[in-house]
């Protein structure tokens, strides 16, 4: 439990040092909000007009300032530049699309590995293992925006089993979820494999089969837990990566996440927002990241003596 | 840092006694000065498949981005060197884009921009990430504690959003998404080399050296990096394929390559809306893209393979 | 060992199978296609007034009352206020939920919408309109000219993020008369008020939701449109339902009521190959083109109809008069005989634009055929001798150079679709008479931050404005240092534009635009390049739509086959 607490005091300065980095890394970016508002045709003085509404004729330091002073004291991130609406209104809104993208999107990738690096693994040297390991070679390789076009053009245009677009149901959210899932699945059937044949051969597992336990509770019993460690490790940086939105995947599917809030936000340079949905996935992130470790020491009481 | 007197007699009869007095078993000074050595000379017979077919897809797309002036026929960016838009021919193998330019012309030198992006961007992430990964895990303590929330506030941030800024910031061109990429590949060399460090930590070889009195800086650098280099060769190639599919969809995205460069990444961003129409502006890139860094990935997994095989088990202090 | 050798093979052969499988189309008829978008311009105008072209593609099916039409938007609005700020997503919704008080038809026609009848003063300083009477806001209150007034007093006050706020601080004061009469009166005759007030950003809003909006965010502006908003799936779509009390519909349609559509939604799909594949697929009934490519291979599909329109836009290659070498009229002219617009808009466009003369674009008053003789055309001999002129040595295999200093510099562009290949066509063109040139692609801010601050060679750019006043603004030297990216600066050409500014007569006013229009290009800090064609796509499900002002898809008359 202290190490819970130790670790989310230090957290929040993480949080603290990340909304500053984005805060001055978007300040350095040429163009404000006010350019990117009032467009080609506006006369330096309707910019002037503007950069006083929005406030941004402040110090940068007193903005940064004054964003913070909101977050702390009225758990209010400010309003949007571009259209005024609260920012955690606008995250809110994203954030169980991207939560349940992310969720599915690992799920899908620790059955698929998880599957197939079992497979492979029992059926080691067969020609099934060569095809698992072949897709997994690909599956890693294969860059996202292409294979995201690929099932597209296969199952929504030619196939038409699946729609292209939008979130409406769970059919929309195939798609998405197995463009994310093939890189991780193909990276956990890999490691789930190697996991599974190094400890297969191991003493205790030897010893284990001498001692009348049949092969399933073999697998099951003592080498799962050992294994597992490093798929956590991957599963877990995957969701807290994907819990900060998936842009590319977003713009190709039309699904209405976080990446894509955030990346117009950077475009149109709308400082709130911007900050906003980085400290969103970066606390997600974290989070993530903390559950992963604590699972760690319950799996593998070694390792987590270590992290702490 | 001085060295100590006693470094100026026979090292290895200093080490004897020093460890007889403490009571360690002296072939320990053995490991201090072979220290992973490879135990295995004939390291040929080791080879797996993976290193083989790896090596030569990765050597094929070295050979690709060295040749490819002499191999083409068309320069990349000569605007008409054919009819706009045609399929895969004799005289273009790779068809030709909305321009007329030559679409295997512009692969071969996408290559070459490809080796640009994952030497220089793993270059980069290793050197910004091996020092401190090696002083954190060596050391520990404090040092430790720091650069590891550092490093948390680094891979906190979301990937895209840093390189989207620090692109936004530089200019988007392609040494600038290069230099994002390298930033956002630091931390899986600083965890990396941070692991390692604090396992190598504990090999005999290296209680032995500091019990002998070596300074920190040459056993890190003469006794724990030697070992290291085996493990970081194999995440260097695997991070390379890495590097060159971030290059790529940055430049997807319009962050990276400035037209006309043929980078694969912008490549397939402009054949992308022609996938029904002429899917050979997309499907090349992309297939080259995918090749070159199964190639990476296979390589590294039969460098690790061999290394494995060939490398002494290290005794521990556990 | 020996699964090994396997996994190596069978990857080899999935890659070999997989780059086999590539599907081989065959080539387009090309040339044809090409030759057909090139003739579209007279297509246009003509299908604008006459509904043949409508009725023509009968789909077999019986169009009915009612139904839902869907249509495809690539972002969506912020939120709806048309006084707020502007982007794609608000300018396709605004029409149907706001009405304004002039529209313009495709010929550039004044026609009266929420205002019957207006009265010009002699001195141009008042306009007085008569306003239509039974209208009602979607609230149920009615037109007044009071909300006339409110709405644009609200502007003046909150609508700094408007493109047109300019025109409307130009106002200098609104008289209510009686319930119906409103007047406008302003210190300088405004030629432009026209343009302004017919955008759908100056549509007339309801007073009592302008009270409500003033101290509640989350509530809606209201207007007098033929849809009303409906339901709004935030980052996914936008639903519009009919407007059963609309009965005071403008000439544009022919249908003056309330739509024969039930439901008007907007799907958001913000990338166009997906918005293609939607359409295809039966999922969106309309969507816009902007890909040559899909564009031609839309044409093949009888069951999709397509209708083109010129809009209030020019694409030019602009020159930093103020940095030499480019401020030598003649390097400008020089580098300006180099461009190949026949190239750029086969190659680079697929035919769809129209090839630009002038500054201008076609559709704008002050626009005038005859500008073409001064059209600086393709000549790259000419090019290379002005050069010579000019001072330089050199040649098309050496660099050219003049005083030690070697002709080269940076082309700045947004990262906005075709400018990537239109900026390697000038690149290469350039390069063909000796200029070297690097392209540098920066996200539209940055560019607009570069060129004000000067910080360019050349300029690949674009302005989108419906009215003349587009030179005052963009080649004017009071706007030297803000919108006027080029620093051009020429005391006769702003005598003219400041009097055609307050020209009311609309020939006169022309005139003068026109006599601008040839110093310009005379001075040649721009060359034009080509004017942009935006093209609607329509399933066949859908009949008696059309493309009106500026592309936008009047509805009135629509129906969708069940």
């Amino acid at each position: 439990m202290i190490y819970v607490a130790r670790r989310a005091a230090s957290s929040l300065l993480v949080l603290l040092a990340v909304s500053l980095i984005a805060f001055l890394a978007l300040g350095s970016a040429p163009g404000d909000a006010a350019t990117a508002l009032a467009g080609d045709s506006a006369s330096a003085a309707q910019l002037a007009d503007l950069r006083a509404d929005l406030g941004l004729d402040r110090a940068p330091l007193a903005r940064y300032g004054a964003f913070l002073e909101g977050l702390v004291t009225r758990w209010d991130l400010g309003s949007s530049l571009v259209g005024g609406r609260p920012v955690i209104e606008l995250v809110l809104e994203r954030l169980p699309y991207t939560i349940g993208l992310a969720l599915a999107a690992v799920t899908l990738a620790a059955a698929l590995g998880g599957l197939g690096g079992t497979l492979a693994a029992l059926r080691s040297g067969t020609l099934l293992d060569t095809m698992v390991m072949a897709g997994a070679a690909l599956g890693v390789a294969i860059p996202t925006f292409w294979s995201g076009l690929l099932l597209i053009l296969l199952f929504s245009l030619h196939l038409r089993w699946l729609p292209v677009t939008g979130a409406d149901g769970p059919a929309h959210l195939i798609l998405p979820a197995v463009t994310l899932a093939l890189p991780t699945a193909a990276a956990v059937a890999r490691l789930v494999r190697s996991g599974l044949l190094d400890v297969l051969g191991t003493d205790y597992v030897r010893t284990a089969h001498a001692k009348g336990l049949t092969p399933h509770r073999v697998v099951v019993g003592h080498v799962l837990r050992n294994g597992l460690v490093p798929v956590t490790s991957v599963l877990g940086l995957q969701l807290g990566h994907l819990l900060g939105g998936a842009f590319i995947v977003e713009t190709i599917f039309g699904w209405p996440g976080l990446g894509r809030l955030a990346v117009q936000a950077i475009f149109d340079r709308d400082e709130p927002v911007v900050l906003g949905a980085v400290l969103v996935a970066a606390t997600m992130y974290l989070l993530v990241n903390l559950l992963v470790d604590v699972a760690h020491g319950w799996l593998d009481p070694r390792v987590g003596r270590e992290a702490i | 840092m001085a060295l100590p007197t006693l470094m100026i007699s026979s090292a290895r009869t200093r080490c004897a006694r020093l460890l007889a007095v403490r009571g360690v078993r002296p072939d320990v000074c053995e490991d201090a000065y072979d220290g992973g050595r490879r135990c295995e000379r004939r390291w040929f017979r080791h080879t797996s498949m993976s290193l083989i077919v790896g090596g030569l897809i990765v050597a094929l797309f070295l050979f690709t981005a060295v040749a490819a002036p002499v191999v083409t026929s068309f320069a990349p960016d000569q605007v008409r060197a054919g009819p706009r838009l045609a399929p895969p021919s004799q005289t273009h193998p790779f068809g030709t884009d909305t321009l007329g330019r030559d679409m295997f012309s512009r692969v071969l030198f996408g290559a070459a921009i490809a080796v640009r992006a994952a030497v220089v961007g793993m270059g980069i992430a290793a050197l910004l990430g091996i020092p401190p990964g090696l002083l954190a895990g060596y050391r520990g303590g404090w040092l430790d504690r720091l650069l590891s929330r550092l490093i948390d506030v680094w891979l906190a941030f979301p990937g895209l959003l840093l390189a989207l800024v620090v692109v936004a910031r530089l200019g988007p061109t392609l040494t600038n998404a290069i230099i994002a990429v390298g930033l956002l590949g630091a931390p899986g060399f600083y965890r990396l080399a941070r692991g390692l460090a604090l396992s190598a930590r504990r090999m005999a070889y290296v209680e032995a050296a500091t019990a002998v009195g070596c300074s920190e800086g040459r056993v890190l650098v003469r006794h724990i990096l030697p070992n290291l280099t085996s493990s970081l060769v194999v995440f260097a190639t695997m991070r390379a394929g890495t590097a060159i599919l971030a290059v790529g969809g940055l430049s997807f995205v319009g962050l990276g390559a400035q037209p006309p460069s043929p980078e694969w990444g912008a490549l397939l961003a402009a054949g992308r809306s022609h996938m029904d129409t002429a899917p050979w502006l997309a499907v090349y890139p992309g297939l080259s893209m995918t090749f070159t860094v199964v190639g990476l990935n296979l390589l590294g997994d039969g460098l690790r393979d061999l290394w494995n095989d060939i490398s002494c088990p290290q005794k521990r202090y556990d | 060992m020996s699964h090994r050798i396997r996994l190596a093979l069978v990857l080899i052969v999935l890659v070999i199978v997989a780059a086999g499988c590539a599907p081989k189309v065959q080539p387009d008829a090309q040339p044809t296609q090409v030759a057909d978008a090139t003739t579209a311009p007279a297509i246009t105008t003509a299908s604008a007034s006459d509904m043949p072209e409508a009725t023509a593609v009968a789909s077999s099916a019986t169009p009915v009352s009612g139904g839902t039409l869907v249509r495809a938007m690539t972002s969506e609005p912020a939120t709806i206020d048309p006084q707020g700020a502007p982007s794609s997503g608000l300018s396709l919704v605004l029409p149907y939920l706001f009405d304004t008080l002039v529209v313009r038809d495709v010929d550039n026609r004044l026609l009266p919408a929420l205002a019957e009848k207006w009265e010009v003063a002699s001195d141009g300083k008042t306009i007085s309109m008569t306003l239509r009477s039974g209208v009602t806001f979607h609230d149920g209150s009615p037109l007044t000219a009071d909300a006339v007034r409110l709405t644009f007093e609200r502007f003046k006050q909150k609508g700094v993020k408007s493109p047109i706020y300019g025109g409307i601080q130009q106002i200098a004061g609104i008289e209510v008369g009686d319930d119906l009469t409103v007047r406008f009166s302003f210190k300088e005759p405004a030629a432009n008020f026209w343009s302004t007030i017919s955008m759908p950003y100056a549509g007339i809003l309801s007073p009592a939701s302008m009270e409500k909006a003033a101290t509640d965010e989350q509530a809606q502006l209201v207007g007098t449109g033929p849809f009303i908003l409906g339901e709004w799936q935030a980052g996914q779509s936008i639903t519009l339902l009919r407007n059963e009390a609309y009965a005071w519909g403008s000439e544009l349609t022919e249908n003056r009521g309330a739509p024969h559509l039930e439901q008007f939604v907007f799907k958001v799909i913000p990338d166009a190959a997906t918005q293609l594949a939607a359409l295809q697929a039966g999922e969106v009934d309309v969507i816009f083109i902007n890909n040559p490519d899909h564009l031609a291979k839309l044409k093949q599909e009888s069951s999709i109809r397509l209708e083109e329109a010129v809009l209030n836009s020019l694409i030019y290659l602009g020159f930093n008069t103020a940095k030499a070498p480019f401020d030598d009229p003649k390097v400008r002219q020089a580098l300006s005989y180099a461009v190949n617009k026949d190239e750029i808009l086969e190659l680079a466009l697929g035919g769809v634009g129209i090839r630009a003369f002038a500054p201008l674009p076609p559709t704008l008053p002050g626009f005038d055929a005859s500008l073409a003789q001064h059209e600086l055309v393709y000549d790259p001999a000419r090019a290379q001798a002005l050069l010579a002129e000019a001072g330089f040595t050199g040649g098309s295999d050496a660099a050219w150079t003049r005083e030690g200093q070697a002709l080269t510099g940076v082309l700045l562009t947004s990262n906005r679709a075709p400018n990537d290949a239109i900026a390697s066509l000038l690149q290469s063109q350039l390069k063909a008479i000796g200029v070297p040139v690097e392209i540098q692609q920066l996200d539209s801010k940055a560019v607009m931050e570069a060129t004000t601050a000067g910080k360019f060679d050349l300029l690949l750019w674009r302005y989108d404005w419906n009215d003349p006043d587009a030179l005052n603004i963009y080649l004017g030297s009071d706007r030297v240092g803000s919108t006027n990216r080029v620093a051009y600066s020429n005391p006769t050409v702003d005598a003219l534009l400041a009097q055609g500014a307050r020209e009311l007569d609309e020939a006169g006013r022309s005139g003068l635009y026109v006599e601008a229009q040839k110093l310009i290009l005379a001075d040649a800090p721009w060359q034009p390049l080509y004017v942009p064609l935006d093209v609607v796509a329509m399933s066949a499900r859908v009949d008696g739509a059309r493309v009106g002002y500026m592309g936008r898809l009047l509805l009135n008359d629509a129906r969708v086959a069940r």
